[in-house]
């Protein structure tokens, strides 16, 4: 009995053994094969070596994660920095400004299923 | 006087010798990528939050130059591609060097302080040898001093990890997937400013480790990091012994 016990033992942990490197050989290969890892132009050179660890090692780490930090709604910034332009001389900004933002629409069409346009409320 | 007597000694492996140009080389693309990416955003500022106008803790303006002329001077694109690039030459061959150094067992008999040499006299004596700029002489010559291995130590252990740890905290996929490491921070731009802070340390020691090299003779010490022979110029007294 107890030696059986040990046999079947000793069948799973090989069988476990040979899943995992099969696994770890699938997970290779899959870097292989596919575009996935690889960067989508090759630079060539020192510079493309390390395109394409970077990129694969990023992928490799990053897959199926969040895609930028989450915050918490009381984390939202007070400062809304504004580059090169913070007062455009276009006409139409100009009659929007001087209305107060009244007349401003935001359109979402295309290829939504109900489009709309969306304004700013008073506050 | 008696003319000193010299002799020849295996200074560094080849291991070492080769790991070494090849991160000289690589910090010294890395410290020009790294002014160049800097340069075009020359603004160092503390916390989460950072952009042009917000009170900044460093600027370059302060120090007369525009940031219009900064961004003239700096190339962000050329700066990260080879910022990048070197970053993996730096890493993959400081690793080697590591790994390679660990199993030899010659990284600990070359770097690993002794009591003796930690000991409060031996420390002083030292540090009055090296304010004095006299090189170390004989056999004392053919190994590392107390203030240089810890200096290595320090770098290798410190300062470097510190860089690559500073620097991923600046990439935001990679805060993405550890957002504890930015929180450990306080905020990405801390962390760009302690990788440029750390920077100038190494900076520092740079200028530090030539200077040590011209003093403690700069043909015999370059030629020893080169092809790895020696010379070790004998004191007197020892040839006596």
């Amino acid at each position: 009995m107890s030696k059986h016990e040990k046999t079947e033992q000793f069948t799973l942990t090989r069988r476990k053994l040979i899943s995992r490197f099969g696994a770890l050989s699938g997970i290779l290969l899959a870097g292989c094969d596919t575009q996935f890892y690889k960067p989508p132009i090759n630079r060539g050179g020192l510079i493309g070596i390390a395109d394409t660890l970077t990129m694969a090692s990023q992928r490799m780490l990053m897959s199926n994660q969040q895609l930028v930090q989450e915050h918490d709604v009381s984390e939202i910034t007070k400062h809304f920095p504004v580059w090169n332009q913070s007062d455009p001389e276009d006409e139409e900004y100009q009659r929007l400004k001087a209305g107060n933002y009244v007349e401003w629409r935001l359109p979402i069409t295309g290829l939504v299923n109900n489009p709309i346009y969306l304004f700013l409320l008073k506050t | 006087m008696l003319e000193p007597n010299k002799s020849w000694i295996h200074r560094h492996t080849a291991n070492a010798r080769i790991c070494h140009w090849i991160m000289a080389v690589s910090v010294f693309y890395l410290l020009y990528s790294g002014i160049m990416i800097f340069l075009h955003f020359p603004e160092l500022y503390w916390g989460k939050v950072g952009f042009q106008g917000y009170p900044a803790i460093f600027k370059l303006e302060d120090w007369g130059i525009s940031w219009e002329r900064a961004e003239e001077l700096g190339d962000r694109r050329w700066g990260r591609n080879y910022h990048y690039t070197f970053a993996w030459v730096f890493v993959i061959n400081g690793l080697i060097y590591l790994i390679w150094n660990s199993w030899q067992k010659s990284f600990y008999r070359k770097m690993l302080p002794t009591k003796q040499e930690l000991s409060i006299a031996h420390l002083k004596s030292e540090v009055k040898r090296h304010a004095k700029f006299r090189a170390a002489k004989g056999s004392a010559a053919a190994k590392y001093n107390i203030l240089q291995k810890l200096t290595y130590l320090f770098v290798m252990f410190v300062l470097f990890p510190f860089m690559i740890i500073s620097g991923f905290a600046q990439m935001p996929a990679f805060t993405a997937i550890s957002p504890e490491l930015i929180d450990l921070f306080g905020g990405r731009q801390t962390a760009r400013t302690l990788h440029v802070v750390c920077s100038l340390i190494l900076v520092l020691f740079v200028v530090v480790h030539l200077l040590q090299m011209v003093v403690a003779g700069a043909l015999n010490q370059l030629r020893g990091m080169i092809i790895g022979k020696y010379e070790i110029a004998q004191e007197s007294n020892e040839v006596a012994q």
